[in-house]
């Protein structure tokens, strides 16, 4: 059952499907990146503008205050909420203390930066002041302090905060159509300076990732940036040891992006299965001439060999096949078609004699008669036996001449002898009918089997004394040209009509029928001849005018040179 | 009954020639094809035995020529035994075929059904009141007593036997019972006649003046 999946159909279909999906998939990712990483740069860039803007704003603010300012600030009352930034109205709880050198959450020791003990390091370049230049100064100066001066500096301070270290433009510009968006600023201790409305589940872990990443990350680059959950963030060195980070919920376009993800896949998938069932009508397209030619090849046989392949409106490769396969179909049509004519020709040929036996000896058993008339069917019996070992022997004969072409037997044989040998042979005939022939042909070596050619010549001279007139010629002479030898079997007899020559050598065929059976020709002695030639390299041909005689000539390859091939 | 034999094998052509006389046929033979036609379009057989491969035009041509104008029964004898050959032979006009080589006796058997069927009869015994004509063995009793016929007489019998109460010319009697080697005499008819007439007795055969002959039943 598995082997239709092995067929050609099926390997095609799954190359261009397979092929088809790895496009598709390739495509839709390298869209889907360049699609997201321009939405997250263009978060980060508004990130990383807001994160400038704070950082400009606290560069406003004199050295001293903005350090002693916040800690105040942030120490006893605790982080206020931002007045605009407030949305439920409640602050979050923030982990109080210098987180960085305090125990981490989950009780470990987060190892500190191995150069110096900053907890978010710095940039190495940056000259390092000291931990807490001002401190000692403003905290001073902070407890030294009456009351009332204490509140009017916290009242300064507070206004500072909102209006001027703070501007609004922050949240604002970070919240247009988003979701929640903070800031955070931390001292170079650790501890926090100042920070926004932050979810709290921004807040948790954040230390280990300040330790762990963003310090590391902020030491080579200019800002850093980090996603966690639901929440992008930006990180920047704030003036004078501070750290910025503002961030915000990016739900909106994780929620953009997954869009886009699920119609990537939609789209892909749906081109992916148009794409498969195209290839699938393509595929069956092309293969169905295919199909149809082997259906036709196979309804062929010996019988049946008239049928072609349509090859109407096929392409161009398969219909070249289709062609070489009727092609090759008409040659084997035609030589089959020859063999059949050969098989009734000699099926005829034998039945005629056989039939000619039966036929006079049922008819002389039929009743008793007289010894002249026994004698006369005995004769007409003798007659056919006679055709017809002649025509199994030339059966035979061409049956060996066609299954034996091998030159392994071939010697070098004199052609003069063979045809002196050819001529002693048809000798009584010859002097039967009053023919004079004549050798004029010379010494002349070839390769072959001397009984086979010896065969051709008897056949070519007798063929020449029975066609020929009483007291006609039969000559028999040999020219050199080149590398080949022109033997010619010159006769002036009754010659061949025009009509006929082209079928001369064609087996069974007979110029003149009653004649040739009356000289007890089977019609296939010419057609051995030519076997012969043909078996030995060369060439053979007729030319003739009727009444006036023939010339058969027969072209042999030369064995040696004839200077060194005299006797 | 006279039939033509074309066949191109001079042996074959003689035995076969001997064989259908010796049966009491008048039989008219023909060496080539185009003889053949010649002679089939001249006189009317009752059945031409034919060969298919011939000199000059061969069997299934000459068969097509005489289809054009006669529908003389045709047996088609040829060497050629394949089935694509023999519904060829078959469907250009031949009536019977049978393949070489062949049984003697079974030609003339297919011949006599042959001319059986032509004349529309489908037995081999003729029955004419009390005289009874054996096609098949050529011989003719009557009243359960075996007739002295010779094979001219018995020839010219079944003939009348055939065409029984219809008139039978001079000119038909000359086509079917001699063949063209026959020297016949313009009274040799008249004389077989009254031989016939002496055997069978006076009334059976009638004599239309200057027309023919007519078998009463």
């Amino acid at each position: 059952m598995f082997s239709r999946f092995r067929s050609l159909r099926w390997r095609l279909q799954a190359w261009y499907t397979g092929i088809l999906f790895l496009v598709i998939a390739g495509l839709s990712s390298v869209l889907h990146w360049e699609i997201t990483r321009s939405q997250w740069d263009q978060v980060d860039e508004e990130l990383l503008s807001a994160a400038r803007i704070l950082e400009g704003a606290m560069r406003d603010v004199p050295q001293g205050i903005l350090d002693s300012m916040s800690r105040d600030l942030a120490t006893p009352p605790g982080p206020r909420p931002n007045p605009r930034d407030d949305r439920n109205g409640q602050a979050n709880p923030i982990p109080k203390g210098p987180f960085p050198k305090g125990p981490s959450p989950d009780g470990s020791q987060v190892p500190g930066p191995p150069q110096d003990n900053r907890p978010w390091g710095g940039r190495p370049n940056r000259p390092s002041n000291p931990p807490h230049p001002s401190r000692d100064t403003v905290g001073r100066l902070d407890w030294n302090l009456g009351p009332e001066e204490t509140k009017q500096l916290q009242r300064q301070l507070s206004e500072w905060e909102t209006d001027i270290v703070w501007p609004r433009a922050i949240p604002d510009q970070l919240r247009q159509g988003q979701d929640l968006a903070y800031f955070i600023v931390w001292r170079l201790d650790g501890s926090i300076m100042k920070q926004s409305d932050v979810p709290g589940v921004v807040m948790a872990d954040l230390d280990r990732l300040l330790q762990n990443h963003i310090r590391a990350r902020l030491r080579y680059d200019r800002y850093a940036w980090q996603q966690r959950g639901p929440w992008r963030e930006i990180y920047i060195h704030g003036p004078r040891e501070t750290l910025i980070c503002v961030g915000r919920s990016v739900v909106g376009e994780q929620t953009r992006t997954s869009r886009l993800t699920a119609s990537l896949a939609v789209t892909g998938l749906s081109i992916l299965v148009l794409g498969a069932l195209g290839g699938w009508w393509t595929i069956n397209r092309a293969i169905a001439p295919i199909q149809k030619m082997s259906d036709t090849a196979r309804g062929i046989n010996a019988n049946r060999l008239a049928q072609r392949m349509d090859l109407k409106g096929v392409d161009s490769e398969v219909a070249e096949l289709g062609k070489v396969l009727n092609e090759m179909l008409d040659r084997l049509g035609d030589s089959i078609a020859q063999q059949k004519r050969f098989t009734a020709d000699a099926s005829h040929e034998l039945r005629t004699p056989l039939s000619v036996i039966l036929s006079s000896s049922e008819l002389a058993l039929s009743k008793p008669r007289s010894g002249d008339e026994y004698r006369d069917h005995l004769e007409k019996c003798q007659r056919a036996a006679t055709r017809m070992r002649n025509l199994v022997e030339s059966l035979l004969i061409l049956a060996r001449v066609d299954s034996s072409p091998s030159t392994e037997l071939f010697n070098k044989v004199n052609l003069e002898n063979i045809i002196d040998e050819s001529i002693q042979l048809l000798e009584p005939l010859a002097s039967e009918s009053t023919i004079k022939v004549t050798n004029e042909s010379s010494t002349c070596f070839v390769m072959g089997d001397s009984s086979q050619l010896g065969q051709a010549f008897v056949n070519l001279i007798s063929n020449a004394i029975k066609y020929n007139s009483p007291g006609g010629n039969v000559t028999v002479r040999s020219k050199i040209e080149g590398s080949k030898v022109l033997i010619e079997v010159v006769d002036n007899g009754m010659g061949i009509p025009e009509s006929d020559l082209p079928h001369i050598f064609e087996r069974f065929y007979r110029v003149d029928q009653a004649r040739s059976r009356l000289q007890g020709g089977t019609g296939l002695g010419l057609s051995i001849t030519e076997r012969i030639i043909v078996a030995h390299g060369g060439e053979i041909g007729v030319q003739s005018n009727l009444g006036e005689g023939s010339t058969f000539w027969i072209k042999l390859s030369i064995y040696d040179s004839p200077a060194t091939a005299t006797i | 009954m006279r039939l033509l034999v074309v066949e191109d094998e001079p042996d074959l052509l003689e035995s076969l020639a001997q064989s259908f006389r010796e049966d009491g046929y008048a039989v008219d033979v023909a060496q080539d094809g185009r003889e053949g036609l010649h002679k089939c379009k001249a006189w009317d057989y009752d059945v031409i035995i034919l060969d298919w491969m011939l000199p000059k035009l061969n069997g299934i041509d000459l068969l097509a020529q005489l289809r054009k104008v006669k529908s003389t029964p045709v047996l088609l004898l040829t060497a050629r035994d394949t089935v694509s050959d023999r519904v060829l032979g078959l469907d250009s006009g031949a009536d019977d075929y049978l393949v070489k080589p062949f049984s003697l006796a079974e030609l003339l058997a297919r011949v006599r059904s042959l001319i059986r069927r032509s004349v529309g009869h489908a037995s081999n015994v003729i029955e004419i009141g009390s005289l009874v004509v054996n096609v098949a063995n050529k011989t003719a009793s009557q009243d359960g007593v075996l007739l002295d016929l010779t094979a001219r007489e018995y020839a010219l019998l079944e003939l009348l036997a055939y065409h029984r109460d219809k008139l039978v010319s001079r000119t038909m009697i000359y086509d079917h019972i001699f063949d063209e080697d026959d020297d016949t005499l313009s009274n040799l008819v008249d004389v077989h006649i009254s031989h016939l007439r002496k055997k069978l007795g006076k009334d059976l055969i009638e004599t239309r003046r200057g027309q023919g002959y007519i078998l009463h039943v």
